[in-house]
């Protein structure tokens, strides 16, 4: 079974749409479901209350799962999908394996691996899908795999940033232009190679997740989008 | 016919060429179809008499001769005939015949003023007649009847002026004509409608005819010629300058009149040998319309005129309107039908 | 005369199958070769087309089928031909054979028939049958049975016609047009047919025959199209300028028939290809449109061209540089025809632009506007609305161009199109139509907004959408039509719609950037919208500010990375941002409290991120101040189940978590200000409304007291344990620290007593840490004693509920939370504290189990009203226990893998 995992879109908070490589690749057609491979949507939630975009992520598949993430109004999206109530976790089972989602700001510390494992073990599942840090991830612990599909659209939040050298760069180019004040341009080009370099740390890569499912093995499919491609990493989990 | 089966004598007049020669159909009132030789005018008639006794029996007779006659039948009260050729020539005195004879005649370059007619009410045949005279002063006669086509003279050149004169005559008849309001066309009700204003123009090619109905109906027609060869093709035009009637359709139609006898003890005879069909519909102004009628696959006949002050034969070219209400009007002009080598 | 339909299909039948067995005998006749015979019948079959009493489509059928029956005619004089000439002489007698027939019909159709079959011969005289054929058809006038012989003639000459040279295509086209124009007056002339009454059924009837008409111009096309000269200085353009186009057009003007006229100029423009059109485009506009029938509809006529024109842009016909000079044509004969009909309908005139707009829009050059602009200009100026439906046709106009911007420029060289737009301004609603096309294609395009003329040209067209976007539903009008959507507590609808167009401002919002990305200089930008448009509905902010004020921290947080020494503009930035926060607050406090305490929490990671602790303390305060004013009461709505500690609970308890996750990142604090922020929200934990929120936020509020590494980004430098380094701000935020330590304090004092005690030994565990911190340049917070104060509060919480599943369920939720702590290194929590843990919790298993049998017993003695219950209480009994042994398994697993947890005692 394929199950599309997707999470933390901010339409129209923090992003306008996600990269169109993305939606012809999630929705090839115009039906309904849009995709005739994929049987299960699961949406982390944060999709902030674009209408558009919510019916196009339920119209992907035949089922359609939301959990509420941090930013969501529940209200409007209870209206606007026209459903009694958007969980903030869920669980299902497919063949072996137990699988829980949940957007995870409950969690304390969000994000914690020790948390997120004994969320798991309270939730009983063998696979948790999470979501809210914008960063696609998966790993294996207490022989339970986790899955983090990253932001859809590359949305930005306002965690620390992700490289840590910038900060020395940064003081060296500030020293740099505090010498040579007479090359100007040659600064200005630098100026604005350390601004480019600040946004990049501080921008998130568009990713979703697609989980294969079958007996008690999850092959995780994890796509990004870099520099206008498509890019798919390709993990397997199998439950002990 | 039974007097020859009885006659103890065989007449046999035998034309030269006579298998070779252009022989004309002609069908009798009774239906049969009679086949006879066709002679000029001018042309010498030539042939011969065979005469043979029945069963060896000796004849014995007074005198042969052999004659060409031309004569016309009138049917007005009554039928009268009129000979108007009579030629005669004696082919042997009187004898006894036992063997049979045989006599060539010839009559050298006769004049046929007229051509072989049947008409309704009028006749005009040529004939060669045999008779054998004898003692009884009863007589055996054997005749056989020939056809005769005349050309005129002029028909190979004919030139501008004569076919100007005709067409001054034309021009008069269909003055005359306007006041004729029913003719040949027995349902024409209407036709006085054609209380007309129509005028000839002369012209040197043609005829060309202006013909309305007041505020109604305005044409001008127009033909080639108004003198016709019997092969020949009617051409013409017709425009339409004003059209308030509903016209369902237009045709042309050839009228063969026969006039026997002189007034006011005579009798006309018309019959439609043609009709056809010119337009289909209601032109609007400023239409013309095409006409062409070919003349040779119709029984026609030339243009007789006072034939030995017995009969005349006149066609008429009759056109005729038919609108939507069945209403029919006409124009009709006579042409001048001639017999063309 | 009037026939009904079954009587029409009766006479019909009656043709068809006269005409089947006429065509029989024909086929019979002509298998003996008795070809006279034939003919005969063929005459006869004929003579239905004479019929007067069928529709033009019934007509149509028996075409057809004697159009085939005497198809078998040719084929057979074709085929029985001997030899060349003989079969030409034998033809040629034929031709006049057939025109013997009495009836005009019948004699025309055998004459074309045979007359084409003779043209097909080589050596035939084709010019002479051509021309006699086209003569003769003049004999029939009828309306519908004229088209169709013409029709006949057409069809059968249609690939006869000589063009083998000039002479050849002069006499071909000659042939064709002549057809052509009687066909057409034939074709005008059936609308006079019958009673006045059946005008509209005529009407419909001459549309059925329209192709008839325009076959000839088809051929017509073709064959010039086809013809090819050996002279290279023949040119089938010219030719048809001269020759064909006058000749024609001048028919069509002459019929002054409406249909005819529309039809025709259609064919015309259809057929002819494109470069006739360029060459003949004046005269056609000039001289043929401007004198069709006064109530036909040029503008159709227009479109259809200039469809034309679009359709063959990618042929490149039209030059880049001839365009201007083509849209000056149409635009001149738009000119002459105001001139000379001021009373045109003022939807012919929309039809017009439209065109024109069109036309202008299909250009190469798409950079070019001056034409566009002309028109916007004219119709600015000269067209004057008199009811909505003009205003309608105003917004045809309008949407047009949309979709073919290909820049933010574009708006901008369009000069008049915002005076045209401002021409429907009493159409709210089509003005927003128009600004949400607009925006739909900025955001397609996806170019940055990047100064405020820029701004300001896109957003003088969202203004519409801003201010009169009321989210108020009018009831009357939209209720059971619209979707809607409850909003405020069930207080207020608003439409789905209303949602989309905030979303598009928003997403519009999202392209603000600046000149080379200077986040400065967005962030005045952002400014500026807020200023000049989006507060221009206070209503409606609720909609576009998260998104502003998002957007606004994001590029304050790149600044703050890229300037970082920049103290003053980085503080003044977050002063700024705080009075749009504010306002916000101060005009949605009741509804957005929850948003806008996620908004400050945002701001307060940042500030902190960006070492102002000042800033971040000022803003956590003001956080507790909205938890206090508007959060601390509010419940979420519907049952929460307090067993399920994974869900969140009311909205205070989900408020009390998002600011320990915030609290969790900071790492910048002064260690007072952070002391007494997590003091403050575990005391608020504390006080929540249910037993089962307080003991999960207390023993959440635990991890605030013990930093872990691993949370930590790489190579940030925590400064909060760093005491001795001097705040970077000025004296002023530290004042206010100090006022809030003050307040802080007097709220501790409500602490209760045993947690003042660990006030003391907190001091001496801090001191230990910075110590071992010092060598590793990492300073963690960490307060294990706290930790442990925290746990053991929240068992107290626990153990005081009333419901013992409830208080068993926490346990082990603590005992959970536990051995993390223990994982995480506090040693505090060790392997007797976790034996204690386990010991309680099994006790109260075999308590509860006990009650259970006994419970069980009543039951059976037949006290069933609790029935219900009891079943509830067993599953959840179930569940605890189950959760328990999980824990358990966690333990031994923990144990057997990693060596932690020796003593704990599992069994």
């Amino acid at each position: 079974m394929l199950t599309l995992a997707i999470s933390d879109l901010f339409i129209p908070e923090r992003s306008i749409d996600l990269p169109p490589k993305f939606k012809k690749l999630l929705s090839p057609t115009n039906n309904i479901p849009s995709n005739n491979k994929i049987q299960n949507v699961i949406c982390l939630g944060n999709i902030i209350n674009s209408q558009t975009t919510l019916s196009w992520l339920s119209n992907i598949s035949p089922t359609f799962k939301i959990v509420r993430g941090e930013y969501d109004d529940e209200t409007l999206i209870k209206q606007q999908l026209d459903i009694k109530d958007v969980p903030i976790y869920g669980k299902f089972q497919h063949d072996n394996l137990k699988i829980g989602y949940t957007n995870g700001f409950q969690i304390v510390p969000k994000d914690d691996p020790l948390a997120l494992s004994s969320f798991a073990r309270e939730l009983d599942v063998d696979i948790l899908i999470w979501g809210g840090t914008h960063k696609v991830e998966a790993y294996t612990l207490d022989g339970k795999f986790f899955i983090n599909p990253g932001s859809a659209t590359g949305a930005f939040n306002f965690d620390w940033p992700e490289e840590e050298d910038e900060d020395e760069d940064a003081e060296d180019a500030q020293d740099e232009k505090d010498e040579k004040k007479e090359k100007k341009e040659e600064t200005d080009d630098k100026e604005i190679n350390k601004l480019y370099e600040i946004e990049e740390s501080n921008t998130n890569i568009p990713s979703f997740c697609l989980l294969d499912t079958q007996g008690s093995t999850c092959t995780l499919y994890i796509y990004t989008y870099l520099q206008n491609e498509v890019k798919v990493d390709k993990i397997t989990y199998t439950k002990s | 016919m039974s007097l020859f089966f009885k006659s103890s004598l065989d007449i046999d007049i035998r034309l030269d060429n006579e298998e070779s020669r252009k022989h004309v159909e002609i069908k009798s009132p009774q239906g049969r179809i009679e086949k006879l030789p066709i002679y000029k005018d001018g042309e010498s008639v030539k042939g011969t008499v065979i005469l043979r006794t029945r069963e060896g029996k000796k004849v014995e007779h007074l005198g042969v001769k052999v004659q060409l006659l031309g004569l016309i039948e009138t049917n007005i009260d009554g039928i009268i005939t009129s000979e108007f050729l009579s030629l005669a020539t004696e082919l042997a005195s009187p004898s006894q015949l036992i063997h049979p004879e045989t006599y060539p005649f010839e009559f050298k370059n006769v004049e046929k003023q007229y051509e072989s007619y049947r008409g309704k009410n009028a006749l005009l045949k040529y004939s060669i007649k045999v008779t054998v005279t004898k003692k009884s002063s009863s007589e055996i006669t054997k005749e056989k009847e020939l056809w005769v086509y005349t050309y005129p003279m002029d028909t190979l050149s004919s030139t501008s002026t004569t076919l100007n004169l005709k067409q001054q005559e034309v021009s008069k008849d269909s003055k005359q004509e306007k006041a004729k309001t029913s003719g040949a066309l027995g349902n024409s009700n209407e036709a006085d409608h054609v209380a007309n204003k129509s005028s000839t123009n002369k012209n040197l090619h043609g005829v060309k005819m202006d013909v309305g109905i007041e505020d109604c109906l305005h044409i001008e027609f127009e033909y080639s010629k108004s003198r016709f060869s019997l092969k020949d093709v009617i051409i013409g035009k017709i425009y339409f300058l004003l059209v308030r009637l509903k016209i369902k359709h237009m045709e042309l139609s050839l009228i063969r009149r026969e006039t026997v006898g002189a007034p006011p003890n005579q009798v006309t005879d018309s019959e439609t040998v043609v009709r056809f069909e010119i337009m289909d519909g209601a032109p609007i102004k400023g239409e013309t319309i095409p006409i062409r009628l070919f003349l040779s696959g119709f029984d026609l006949m030339p243009t007789y005129k006072d034939i030995n002050k017995k009969f005349s034969t006149r066609t008429y070219l009759s056109l005729v309107l038919i609108d939507e209400d069945a209403r029919r009007y006409f124009k009709q002009s006579e042409i001048i039908l001639y017999r063309d080598q | 005369m009037q026939l009904s339909n079954n009587e029409r299909k009766q006479i019909l039948q009656t043709c068809i199958n006269n005409i089947k067995h006429q065509s029989n005998l024909m086929k019979s006749n002509l298998n003996d070769n008795k070809l006279l015979q034939a003919l005969k019948h063929c005459s006869n079959f004929l003579n239905e087309l004479r019929s007067n009493n069928l529709t033009p489509k019934q007509y149509y059928e028996i075409y057809m089928l004697v159009f085939d029956s005497l198809g078998i005619l040719s084929s057979y004089l074709i085929g029985g031909s001997n030899s060349k000439q003989s079969n030409s002489v034998f033809l040629a007698d034929l031709y006049e054979i057939v025109q013997y027939s009495g009836n005009i019909i019948p004699r025309l159709y055998m004459m074309i028939n045979i007359g084409t079959t003779y043209m097909a011969i080589e050596g035939a005289p084709t010019k002479d049958l051509m021309k006699d054929m086209i003569e003769m058809c003049h004999g029939v006038q009828h309306p519908i049975r004229g088209l169709f012989l013409r029709y006949y003639l057409s069809q059968r000459t249609k690939n006869l016609l000589p063009f083998d040279n000039e002479s050849d295509l002069n006499d071909s086209v000659e042939f064709l047009i002549s057809n052509f124009i009687e066909m057409n007056k034939l074709w005008v002339r059936l609308q006079h047919q019958g009673h006045s009454s059946e005008r509209e059924l005529r009407y419909k009837e001459r549309k059925e025959l329209k192709i008839l008409v325009g076959s000839n111009l088809v051929r017509l096309s073709q064959i010039i199209d086809d013809y090819t000269d050996a002279n290279e200085k023949f040119s089938s353009i010219d030719y048809y300028k001269d020759k064909v186009f006058p000749v024609i057009t001048e028919q069509i003007i002459q019929c002054k028939d409406h249909l005819a006229q529309t039809y025709l100029i259609d064919v015309i423009i259809q057929i002819f290809p494109i470069e006739f059109q360029i060459t003949t485009l004046k005269n056609l506009l000039n001289d043929v449109f401007l004198n069709l029938h006064p109530m036909l509809r040029k503008s159709e006529l227009i479109e259809t061209l200039v469809d034309k024109f679009i359709n063959c842009s990618e042929e490149s016909v039209v030059e880049e540089e001839e365009e201007n000079e083509l849209f000056n044509q149409f635009w001149s004969f738009y000119l002459n025809l105001n001139e000379l009909d001021p009373t045109i309908p003022i939807e012919e005139h929309s039809n017009l632009l439209q065109s024109f707009i069109n036309l202008s829009l299909s250009f190469k050059n798409s950079e070019n506007f001056d034409n566009l602009n002309q028109i916007y200009k004219h119709a600015s100026e000269n067209l004057t609305s008199t009811s909505d439906s003009d205003e309608e046709m105003w917004f045809n106009l309008l949407i047009l161009p949309i979709n073919y911007f290909r820049s933010i420029n574009t708006l901008f060289k369009l000069d008049n199109y915002y005076d045209f737009y401002q021409k429907i301004q009493n159409n709210k609603q089509l003005q927003k139509k128009i600004s949400i096309t607009i925006i739909d294609k900025l955001l397609e395009i996806g170019e940055p907004l990047k100064d405020i003329s820029e701004i300001d040209a896109i957003f003088r067209y969202l203004l519409v959408l801003i201010k009169e976007s009321p989210s108020k539903l009018d009831t009357a009008k939209n209720l059971g039509i619209t979707k809607t959507i409850k909003i405020n507590n069930d207080e207020k609808l608003i439409t789905v719609e209303f949602l989309e167009i905030q979303e598009k401002i928003c997403k519009i919002i999202q392209l603000i950037e600046s000149d080379q990305d200077d986040p400065s200089k967005t962030i005045s930008n952002l400014s500026y919208i807020r200023k000049k448009y989006l507060n221009k509905s206070l209503e409606n902010i609720i909609y576009t500010y998260p998104t502003l004020i998002t957007k606004y921290l994001y590029k304050s947080k790149i600044l703050g990375y890229y300037k970082p020494h920049d103290t003053n503009l980085l503080v003044s930035n977050f002063k700024n941002l705080s009075i749009i926060v504010d306002e916000f607050y101060s005009n949605h406090e009741e509804f957005s409290s929850s948003t806008i305490l996620k908004i400050y929490l945002n701001i307060a990671n940042v500030a902190d991120q960006l070492k102002l602790n000042s800033i971040s303390y000022e803003i956590y305060n003001q956080v507790f101040v909205i938890y206090e004013e508007n959060l601390k009461h509010s419940k979420k709505k519907g049952f929460i189940n307090p067993h399920d500690s994974l869900s969140g609970g009311s909205i205070a308890y989900e408020s009390i978590i998002l600011i320990i996750n915030s609290l969790i990142k900071t790492r910048h604090l002064l260690k007072n200000q952070y002391e007494e922020l997590i003091t403050k929200v575990t005391l608020h934990g504390s006080k929540l409304l249910k037993k089962q929120d307080q003991c999960r936020a207390v023993y959440l509020c635990s991890n605030l007291w013990w930093w872990n590494e691993i949370l930590l980004p790489n190579g940030e430098k925590p400064t909060t344990m760093i005491e001795e380094e001097k705040p970077k701000e000025d004296e002023k935020p530290k004042m206010e620290n100090t006022n809030q330590k003050e307040e802080g304090e007097s709220k501790n004092e409500e602490k209760e007593n045993n947690e003042e005690e660990q006030d003391d030994h907190k001091d001496e565990e801090k001191e230990k840490d910075v110590d071992e911190q010092e060598e590793e340049e990492i300073l963690l917070y960490r307060d294990g004693k706290r930790v442990l104060e925290c746990l053991q509060k929240s068992l107290r919480i626990a153990d005081s509920c009333m419901d013992p599943y409830l208080s068993l369920k926490l346990f082990i939720e603590i005992l959970n939370k536990c051995l993390i702590s223990s994982i995480y290194g506090n040693d505090l929590i060790d392997y007797k504290y976790l034996n204690g843990l386990i010991d309680l919790i099994k006790t109260n298993i075999d308590n509860l189990q006990d009650q259970q049998n006994e419970d069980d017993e009543e039951v059976e003695n037949g006290n069933d009203n609790d029935e219900e219950n009891e079943i509830k209480e067993t599953v959840l009994l179930k569940q605890a226990i189950g959760y328990f042994n999980k824990t358990l398994y966690y333990i031994k697993e923990q144990k057997e893998l990693e060596g932690r947890f020796q003593n704990v005692n599992i069994h």
